[in-house]
């Protein structure tokens, strides 16, 4: 929850808390396993049309294996946007960065006040299920 | 290393992207940096601040990114020393790599407050609040790291000394 990592709840304690963004992956939760948990909840789905949803693949070597795994097709066919393993949205350099009154459900490690872009957006860690099952929902939840 | 200034008071968790905010990591430009420092939480503070004003904190100061920037554009605000309850162990560790002191005193931080005027000497971690007349002792710095402040930073340092340990 924001603003502090270690400010955590259940998912199913946090009522209903609408989003605009999706980042799953960064050097953080972008390991193979991270991604095929996405790819199993995002196959066949599609992300909510309020959702921005962004897959970062850990590294290189990953980023060959999901495409190899056809997860990157699972992904696109979602209607997630796939980068190369970058920093970028997790510290909001560029991609994805939030405006004022946004939130982003991340799977990355950081969210303090104005770390992912306008001081007045809010970052809530996940992980990689709790992050595409929110990027199909349109809300924090699980599917 | 003696040093007496007024107090900018912050709270517990003082994270590096309030310190200094990405959006403002395009440049490594100290006086660049300083224009921007602590903007996401006081906006005053750029602004206001005087060269030889003391940064206070609560637990856990300067939390998050592994950035030199930000204990550089604190140095480069004018601030010569911070004080906290706790310090995130990378900050820690880049305060002294820039040469910017950090004063650790746990709880009795909380008998400082914003605008209140502390003398310090880091060489004996010896504080003392003049506006309520408290003393407190954080530990002194090491010899070492000393000497690296007084060089302004591990870089000056090894150039003046060759090596660390010399």
């Amino acid at each position: 929850m924001p603003h502090l990592p270690e400010n955590v709840k259940p998912v199913d304690e946090i009522g209903e808390i609408k989003i605009n963004q999706v980042v799953i992956g960064s050097c953080t939760n972008g390991r193979l396993e991270d991604l095929n948990i996405a790819a199993g909840i995002l196959k066949g789905r599609k992300v909510h049309p309020d959702v921005r949803c962004i897959i970062i693949p850990g590294s290189q070597e990953i980023y060959k294996e999901a495409i190899r795994c056809k997860w990157i097709d699972i992904f696109i066919d979602a209607g997630c946007v796939v980068s190369c393993p970058t920093c970028g949205p997790c510290l909001g350099g560029y991609m994805g960065i939030l405006s004022a009154g946004e939130r982003c459900v991340s799977t990355t490690n950081r969210n303090f006040r104005g770390r992912m872009g306008h001081v007045d957006s809010e970052v809530y860690l996940a992980g990689p299920y709790v992050a595409a099952s929110s990027a199909v929902l349109g809300k924090i939840g699980v599917i | 290393m003696k040093l007496e200034g007024k107090v900018w008071r912050y709270g517990d968790n003082i994270d590096t992207d309030v310190i200094i905010p990405a959006r403002y990591l395009n440049t490594f430009d100290p006086a660049e940096l300083a224009k921007h420092c602590m903007v996401d939480i006081d906006e005053t503070f750029a602004q206001n601040v005087k060269a030889g004003d003391i940064m206070v904190g609560g637990k856990n100061f300067g939390c998050g990114s592994s950035r030199e920037h930000a204990p550089v554009a604190i140095k480069a605000s004018g601030i010569p020393v911070i004080i906290a309850a706790s310090f995130a162990r990378i900050f820690y560790r880049n305060g002294i790599n820039i040469g910017l002191p950090l004063l650790e005193i746990g709880d009795d931080v909380e008998k400082i407050s914003a605008n209140d005027i502390l003398k310090i000497d880091t060489d004996t971690g010896t504080i003392e609040n003049l506006t309520t007349g408290d003393i407190f002792r954080a530990h002194p710095l090491p010899p070492f790291v000393q000497g690296i402040a007084q060089a302004g930073g591990l870089i000056n340092y090894i150039k003046e000394h060759g090596a660390l340990n010399s």
